[in-house]
């Protein structure tokens, strides 16, 4: 690894979260809450110790994938660290680990919270929290290559590292323009969204926030009470269809935008992926429905509750900590399998469910007859043997490492229900679990070292297990 | 000027299509591959910033996914010289503004005419004539390690090296102009593996390499004053009945040059001795050949040039080569390939496909770039992995900057006025030269992708 090259990367990083900040310190500059300060002084730090960093002499020399995934791995774990100093100033967290948990749930998307009262956050805070679900929704990374002039870097491996989903693919030729179209994208649909809150008689505050955390599929709500406050069956609907939206894979909108709709419906991804959430709602809808009122009222419930959690957003409308059991085994299910690659979402993806699920059915072709050769096929096309081996790597890594956080969690001495939820919760970047960290509870529940390992689960499970993994690799090191 | 995007799709990801890829990228263009092999694929979407498509060329639906139809060039280098024609077909019917074939079979390759025509290809490329030709002109000025010809012929540049007693070393090049009375100009000098373009005051230092420019006549005068003997290469051995190697001895056969062919393969011997009349064709190992000849066989040798399609044979055949003292020696070698280091410290030329090709393709785009409203770029020549370039405008509209005294303009750094062709004569230009409408002329440079002849001019 080229720790220079390395180092300039994370300089420009550090003055792109600058920048980022500079939104949030305008609201904390409106509402006056006092915390403008904390956001100048953080500005100030980072823009500077940025721009020191991005005068670094880099070779010319390609990077490759093993710079690449580094690059990735060290530009979340420094962006959190940074993003979470304005929290820490306010004083309502507990310690700095606490804060640095709060941020890094934040940017992963994943929307746990160890706050019970967010509302008592200053303005400026609140906004930056939910901000981050904004940017780290798309990728911080992404960004970067939107904003900043990249000469000589080959980007394609930041992007792969980043970008979720088994295959990472460009939607144009240059890398630059992909970001600019994807955030592009991004921006109008979140703005679409901003204003149907805003007529459904949310505050401009709260539709800001509650649309950065749609966007990003993260979940940060703005008070205690959350959606659920607002008790409006208009925004549960219009954030429920949004929420699916944005667990979609991006290159869909883009064909649907050169026109290619027929192509966009076609993908087998967003096909099995409605169809999981149809028959979730359906059935959460009749094993809830004989304690409601009404069928529409459980339809409704089932409805939010379903694409809150597949989506891996992490909104909740109800206690769903209450429901039958079956509902929540199956929320359990649908915080596994997660949203679409190439989407803001967490999870396995559906695209590597599909894969498994297809290898498994050849499996048993294969067994009953042996001499059979199968191929798996996505999209009327067979998929070739390394992103296959990929993703079946991927899958086995994912539950022996869902197992070991949970074993490591256990050693702060709550039930295996909370423990095992929770980690789902961070490494799918959801958001609550089930128990103790219920929609309605939180995450203070966890002593300071135990939110430290489960914001580690959070950054391993946004950027897909290996990045995070490939820090302490020995060849890393070596120069 | 707003810079266009010039949009490209390349088929074929071999050797020739990635160097294409990888050099329009890093032009500015927005680059697409296709490719069937999947690890070709892999290869260079993770290498380069390109977007590529794995499936057949000629495939209308590959096509359409690819966005063949908006394509500016549609460049198809893959190794059938039908499926490239059958692709730009394809494309062309589609909607790809300029397409390009790679046609190699020598059978085809007379028919680029009709291609053009009848079947709308903008231009037909075959790299092993290609580079045929560039090792001819090296065989006709064999003082030089590299050799161009711009202006239909007028102008002359060449590359060499300076060695241990040649005049002009210790000189500075106001004094090689002044005193030597050389009428060429010393465009650019690599030492120490940098280029710069140098000023008057600059000295010329042994080892360094040299880019001239003059007219073809100026520039062997000059050499006669530097103290190096010129020899007329009338006897060359070539190793390997490649299709370069069948090329190269018909050209030489018919500049009268005595060419003796080797090759392992006997069908292949056999089957250029039947094409080419008046080429020896000997069936052998060209190193075992050469082992075998006599003193005075190889004496008699002006040139050897290793052909085969084995690059680390033909460095080591040529050493061979170099080593027995064979006045010239040419090899084939790809561009990119780490053989260059070892060659560094010979006298041995190399000649590389790719490369010949790519240059007339990027030269070609660029000047679709450059196409409207401005001088248009009539050829491009690019040195030393692109470091420095070659680049020929021909002036045909009224700017600023002509009738103007060239010290006034004030060209800038990193550039210089290699030559002035004006009714058909060449000027070396001096400060006092004037450009002048339906000139033509040839800038050197250091700084990549001009577009414009005004942009390098700070007086103007």
């Amino acid at each position: 690894m080229n720790r220079r090259r390395v180092l300039k990367i994370l300089g420009k990083i550090l003055m792109t979260e600058a920048m980022l900040m500079v939104p949030s310190l305008i609201v904390s500059l409106i509402y006056g809450d006092g915390d403008a300060m904390y956001f100048v002084g953080t500005i100030a730090f980072a823009a500077i110790a940025g721009f020191i960093l991005s005068c670094v002499k880099a070779p010319e020399r390609k990077m490759g994938s093993r710079d690449g995934y580094c690059i990735v791995a060290l530009a979340w774990i420094i962006i959190c660290i940074i993003g979470a100093v304005p929290l820490f100033l306010t004083g309502q967290f507990r310690s700095y680990w606490s804060a640095l948990f709060e941020i890094v749930s934040g940017f992963t998307t994943t929307g746990a919270s160890v706050l019970s009262n967010p509302e008592y956050l200053p303005h400026g805070v609140l906004f930056w929290r939910s901000f981050t679900h904004w940017v780290g929704g798309m990728g911080v990374l992404v960004f970067v290559l939107m904003i900043m002039p990249m000469e000589n870097e080959n980007s394609m491996h930041l992007i792969r590292a980043e970008v979720p989903g088994p295959v990472a693919g460009k939607l144009v030729p240059r890398m630059k323009k992909t970001s600019i179209i994807l955030y592009g994208i991004y921006t109008a649909m979140t703005a679409i969204l901003i204003v149907l809150l805003l007529f459904g008689g949310m505050n401009v505050f709260d539709a800001f926030a509650t649309a950065f955390g749609t966007a990003g599929t993260g979940g940060f709500a703005t008070s205690s009470v959350g959606i659920a406050g607002y008790d409006s069956a208009y925004i549960e609907i219009v954030l429920g269809i949004f929420m699916l939206l944005f667990g979609v894979n991006f290159n869909a909108y883009y064909l649907i935008l050169i026109k290619r709709f027929t192509d966009a419906l076609k993908i087998e991804e967003i096909q099995w992926y409605f169809g999981i959430v149809g028959v979730s709602v359906i059935a959460i809808a009749i094993n809830i429905c004989h304690s409601l009122s009404a069928v529409s009222v459980s339809l409704r419930q089932a409805f939010f509750q379903v694409s809150s959690i597949i989506t891996t957003t992490g909104f909740a409308t109800v206690d769903f900590d209450k429901w039958p059991e079956f509902s929540r085994h199956l929320l359990v299910l649908l915080m596994i399998i997660g949203a679409c690659s190439g989407s803001t979402g967490g999870g396995i993806k559906v695209s590597r469910v599909i894969v498994m699920v297809k290898s498994f059915f050849n499996e048993i072709r294969h067994i009953i007859n042996p001499s059979s050769v199968t191929a798996v096929r996505t999209n009327g096309k067979p998929m070739d043997k390394e992103t296959l081996i990929a993703v079946r790597v991927y899958v086995a890594s994912y539950f022996i490492l869902i197992c070991l956080f949970t074993l490591v969690i256990s050693l702060n001495g709550l039930d295996f229900t909370t423990n095992l939820t929770a980690v789902l919760s961070c490494f799918n970047n959801i958001g609550p679990g089930l128990n103790l960290v219920g929609p309605m509870s939180n995450f203070s529940c966890y002593a300071d070292w135990a939110q430290v390992i489960l914001s580690v689960a959070m950054l391993t499970g946004r950027l897909e297990i290996f990045p995070m993994f490939m820090l302490f690799s020995k060849s890393v090191h070596r120069r | 000027m707003k810079k266009k995007n010039v949009k490209i799709c390349v088929v074929g990801g071999g050797k020739i299509g990635s160097e294409i890829a990888a050099q329009l990228t890093d032009n500015g263009c927005e680059v697409t591959v296709i490719d069937t092999n999947l690890d070709l694929i892999n290869k260079i979407s993770n290498a380069m910033d390109v977007i590529c498509y794995q499936g057949n060329g000629a495939s209308l639906t590959i096509l359409q996914d690819a966005g063949a139809a908006e394509a500016d060039i549609f460049i198809a280098v893959t190794g059938s010289d039908e499926l490239n024609i059958l692709s730009c077909l394809t494309a062309h019917s589609l909607g790809a503004k300029n397409t390009i074939a790679r046609v190699r079979n020598a059978e085809y390759a007379v028919q680029s005419e009709f291609y053009m025509e009848k079947f709308g290809l903008a231009m037909t490329i075959n790299p092993d004539f290609t580079a045929a030709r560039e090792i001819e002109r090296l065989l006709h000025f064999p003082q030089a390690t590299k050799i161009e010809l711009f202006g239909k012929g007028r102008c002359e540049l060449a590359e060499m090296k300076i060695e241990h007693g040649n005049a002009i070393i210790g000189k500075t090049l106001f004094e090689i102009n002044q005193k030597m009375k050389m009428n060429i100009l010393i465009c650019a000098i690599v030492r120490d593996k940098n280029i710069f373009i140098p000023n008057g005051d600059d000295i010329v230092k042994e080892g360094d390499v040299l880019y001239i420019t003059g007219s073809p006549k100026a520039i062997n005068e000059s050499l006669e004053k530097m103290n190096i003997k010129v020899r007329r290469i009338s006897s060359v051995l070539i190793a390997g009945a490649s299709r370069i190697g069948f090329y190269l001895s018909k050209m030489l056969e018919k500049d009268g040059v005595n060419v003796t062919v080797v090759e392992k393969v006997h069908s292949k011997a056999a089957e250029l001795a039947g094409n080419v009349p008046g080429v020896s064709v000997m069936c052998s190992d060209a190193m075992e050949y050469f082992e075998s000849m006599s003193e005075a066989d190889i004496k008699n040798t002006d040139a050897f040039v290793t052909l085969t399609n084995n690059d680390e044979y033909n460095l080591i055949a040529g050493m061979l080569a170099e080593k027995r003292n064979v006045y010239k020696v040419v090899t084939k070698m790809n561009s990119h390939s780490a053989l260059k280091e070892l060659q560094m410290n010979t006298k041995i030329c190399s000649v590389s496909k790719e490369s010949a090709v790519t240059d007339i393709i990027i030269g070609y785009s660029r000047s679709l770039l450059a196409a409207e409203n401005f001088d248009a770029i009539s050829s491009l020549y690019r040195l030393m992995d692109g470091k420095l370039e070659f680049v020929e405008f021909k002036v045909t509209s009224d700017e600023a900057y002509l009738g103007k005294l060239i010290k006034e303009l004030q060209v800038k750094k990193g550039y210089i006025i290699a030559s002035i062709i004006r009714n058909r004569r060449l000027i070396v230009p001096r400060g006092d030269d004037v450009i002048e409408k339906g000139d033509s002329v040839l800038v050197c440079t250091v700084n990549k992708s001009i577009l414009r002849l005004q942009d390098i001019f700070a007086g103007v």
